[in-house]
């Protein structure tokens, strides 16, 4: 496989999807709950971003927004889950997550792969028939035993970037979109918020909810903004069913 | 043996592109141009063809390539080459020879994962005789990292017959979905024979 | 917008970049003009400087959990060691990954995470040849490029959708190795990191000899570096009828060095040699270079030879072969004919295994692969006594299994 040509599509994908200010689109198990009552979740290495949109098209990386939204995104994901029943602890590196720390990496590894085959067969088209009703794929059973060994219920993994041209955010353009087609993206011109999430269950080593979100608007520097990000990322998490479950606004 | 390619990707974008993957029911079934006769016990994906594939190959997947892969090579002849290439291409798998020693086999296929998949660390762990379509074969198990850091094994099992190559292969995560394959696959090597 | 899915494949393009298209000719830079811009302890002020060091930190995170990092104490202190003659205190502000990468390449990113691919290694004939490289990447870095590059290439317009598109359809293209790794964090910083201008490139070659020459390290090594980097893509084109292309893009290419960089090498080489004056002994330390890479010396041919680029394999192995062969060398040799396997391979690959076995170091693979060569010769006693051979040295060979069996038919 060429997993690299394999993301490339993906980066067309992610950008056809967007045809409301703000999208996103959840995929849960069959038999899904969000997590409730007493529970322990463990954020794995969350991967949070924001730079500045330069005049051609490049984004230069901002260490204050970064930290700024990254301060912001953890305390938001740490007050949603506490409303719910959930005691949140964050691993910023690997070694904070606690356990084996080469079985972790290894589990970061592959969520990576599980989280792009995600992507491929459920977001982007590239349909597996045996998959077609049912969202299915586990880390294992290294993914218990890490999550017996730290004590956790559950493992987020999350991924946000946010980006700001300097004149303010500024339209998608739809050209830039289409060039994705050909697998090379061009950047938009115009700032555009990008995460998505996946929730694994450490009791079964599944992962049991994955959502993408596209947005135009919003500021994750700020604490409202990164609340909603948030929110819309996570908060809205559907029970499952067989399919997909979408939404924009 | 196979790739997914961005040709194929963008296409199965397209509104009304109509190639994908197909089910392959767990029921006897020909594959790789009916060049061998499987028996699958569990439902599998059927990977369509593309232009980086060799038309004797055919490839299947339980949970996505980047997870799990099950490759098929059939009567492939002497002098050709498991994977597609071009005579111009700095590095090649070395082709396939009626006459190739086990360890030129091993060697070919290792070439073929350093080459084509991107393994930039390969370990052979076994290389031991047994059956396959009922002729004395090779069975090979190896592990391998590529560049996206994910540790995988794999096991390729091939015998030559009537100097052609016959070849079925699982490769896979280390963690979790090549173990879960496993038994699959050894059932279906176990079923496998030549029409 | 997910930048990981802008495709740039810089993989053919080392951090030695250097672009061959035809353009006026720079002036030579001299490498007594050139004074570091960063000392040891720098920290960065600017913001878009801490931007670039905050996205290098999270590269650099996830290169230290890589897989594919050689962890050998020795060989990383070796290394180390030719890092802090050149740098001096600055040494102790890097921090060095020796990665297992089959292609030529090495890197000094301005947080001082400095990155040599096992590919390197592989071809250096001795340690002034090493610093060479270390020293044109140390330019980059005590120079502070990546910033200068950055602030050019943000302001250019048109830069991030031309260079985005192109190297797309490159061979290769798979994984996320730790360019794509850096790709995704931001494909812009990506670029200021490792794609430089052929100025920029310039003054690393120059202050890259400045720092040889302090250190005592014949200059001449760095010209002869990039000599060879050539003649191995001269030898990878002729063995497939192909064109030798300075700047062809193949999957193994670094941009060779244009006919002007040679010259201004060898040029400014002689100066500081000519400068130095008689007192001056310049060594390149091949002793202590051969010493440290031989426990490492399988390891950097096998992932050489497998991938069977015929030409580049017979010139590697007969230029490490001028300090003399040895059995591990002829093993390779007859790996890299019999992979070759043109009219006649077959044959001179049993010769060189013959003639590998006959040196104490020639490792158990090689009478594996002579006992395999004299049985497809026809010539089954030598061929059994050289399998049984193998087993007797390596009881526990992966394939002890399909060996026992060959000699049990």
């Amino acid at each position: 496989m060429t997993p690299g040509r394999v993301l490339a599509a993906f980066g067309a994908a992610v950008l056809l999807l967007v045809s409301a200010c703000t999208y996103t689109r959840q995929l849960a198990d069959v038999g899904f709950r969000p997590p409730s009552g007493n529970y322990r979740l463990i954020v794995m290495q969350p991967d949070i971003s924001v730079g500045l949109l330069t005049a051609g098209g490049a984004v230069e990386p901002n260490e204050e927004w970064t930290n700024r939204a990254r301060d912001n995104v953890l305390k938001a994901i740490v007050a949603q889950q506490t409303g719910r029943g959930g005691e949140t602890t964050v691993a910023a590196t690997r070694a904070e997550a606690g356990g084996d720390p080469a079985q972790v990496s290894d589990l970061i590894n592959l969520h990576s792969a599980v989280g792009n085959s995600i992507k491929l067969h459920k977001y982007f088209g590239l349909t597996l028939p045996t998959k077609k009703d049912r969202f299915d794929w586990s880390l294992g059973d290294e993914a218990v035993a890490f999550g017996a060994a730290t004590h956790n219920d559950y493992a987020l993994f999350l991924h946000a970037e946010d980006s700001f041209s300097s004149g303010g955010r500024v339209a998608v353009q739809i050209a830039g979109m289409l060039s994705c087609l050909a697998g090379v993206c061009v950047a938009p011109a115009g700032g555009q918020q990008l995460a998505f999430a996946s929730l694994v269950d450490l009791k079964t080593g599944k992962v049991v909810w994955y959502n993408v979100l596209v947005s135009e608007v919003g500021d994750i520097r700020t604490p409202d903004g990164a609340t909603k990000m948030v929110n819309t990322l996570l908060d809205k998490m559907k029970p499952g069913k067989a399919g997909a479950t979408g939404g924009g606004t | 043996m196979r790739r997914l390619t961005i040709v194929f990707t963008t296409c199965a974008l397209l509104a009304g592109c109509v190639t994908g993957y197909e089910l392959v029911s767990p029921a006897t079934v020909t594959v790789a141009k009916n060049s061998m006769r499987v028996r699958p016990s569990i439902s599998w994906n059927k990977a369509p063809s593309g232009p980086y594939d060799i038309p004797q190959e055919e490839s299947w997947t339980e949970n996505g390539p980047l997870l799990d892969r099950l490759e098929f090579i059939g009567a492939l002849p002497s002098g050709q080459a498991i994977a597609k290439q071009r005579p111009k291409d700095d590095r090649k798998v070395p082709v396939f020879r009626a006459d190739m020693t086990p360890q030129d086999l091993v060697s070919m296929v290792e070439s073929y994962y350093r080459i084509k998949l991107d393994a930039k660390i390969f370990e052979s762990t076994s290389v031991k005789p047994v059956t396959f379509l009922g002729k004395p074969g090779v069975q090979f198990d190896y592990n391998f990292v590529s560049s996206d850091e994910v540790k995988r094994r794999g096991r390729s099992v091939f015998a030559v017959v009537d100097g052609k190559l016959y070849l079925t292969s699982l490769d896979g995560a280390a963690l979790h979905y090549f173990e879960a394959a496993l038994p699959e696959f050894e059932a279906i090597v176990a079923s496998a024979s030549i029409p | 917008m997910d930048s990981s899915h802008r495709r740039l494949v810089l993989r053919g393009l080392c951090a030695c970049a250097l672009y061959a298209t035809a353009r006026s000719a720079l002036a030579r830079v001299l490498p007594s003009q050139l004074t570091p811009l960063v000392s040891p302890g720098y920290k960065p002020t600017d913001t878009d400087e801490r931007g670039i060091w905050q996205a290098c930190d999270r590269l650099e995170e996830e290169l230290a959990a890589s897989n594919l990092l050689v962890r050998n104490d020795a060989l990383k202190a070796y290394v180390r060691a030719v890092t802090g003659r050149l740098l001096g205190d600055t040494a102790a502000d890097l921090r060095l990954y020796i990665v297992r990468n089959p292609e030529f390449n090495a890197s000094m990113a301005p947080n001082g995470m400095t990155i040599v691919h096992t590919g390197l290694l592989a071809r250096m004939r001795n340690e002034a040849q090493l610093a060479a490289v270390i020293g044109h990447e140390s330019g980059h870095y005590l120079l502070r490029h990546s910033v200068r590059n950055w602030r050019d290439l943000k302001r250019k317009s048109a830069t991030m959708a031309v260079l985005a598109i192109g190297g797309a359809a490159a061979t290769g293209g798979t994984g996320t190795d730790w360019y794509d790794i850096a790709n995704a964090i931001n494909t812009a910083i990506l670029l200021s990191l490792f794609s430089f201008s052929r100025e920029m490139e310039s003054e690393a070659d120059a202050y890259g000899l400045k720092l040889m020459a302090a250190a005592h390290y014949p200059p001449a090594a760095a010209a002869q570096v990039w000599a060879q980097l050539i003649d191995e893509r001269k030898a990878s084109a002729a063995a497939r009828k192909k064109q030798y292309k300075d700047k062809a893009m193949s999957i193994v290419s670094t941009h060779p060095p244009t006919a002007e960089r040679m010259t201004d090498l060898t040029q400014s080489a002689a100066e500081l040699e000519r400068a130095a004056g008689n007192g001056e002994h310049f060594d390149n330390r091949r002793t202590e270079w051969l010493a440290a890479v031989a426990p490492v010396r399988s390891m950097l041919l096998d992932e050489q030879i497998k991938l069977n680029d015929a030409g580049a394999s017979l010139y590697l192995l007969g230029s490490l072969a001028q300090d003399g062969w040895d059995g591990t060398l002829r093993y390779y040799e007859g790996e890299a004919y019999r992979l070759r396997d043109e009219p006649g391979d077959g044959a001179r690959a049993a010769d060189s295994y013959s003639a590998a076995i006959r040196f104490s170091d020639a490792p158990p693979e090689a009478y594996r692969a002579h006992g395999y060569a004299e049985l497809k010769a026809g010539r089954t006693e030598e061929g059994r006594r050289a399998l049984a051979r193998y087993l007797e040295l390596e009881p526990n060979a992966a394939d002890a299994a399909m060996v026992h069996f060959t000699l049990g038919q």
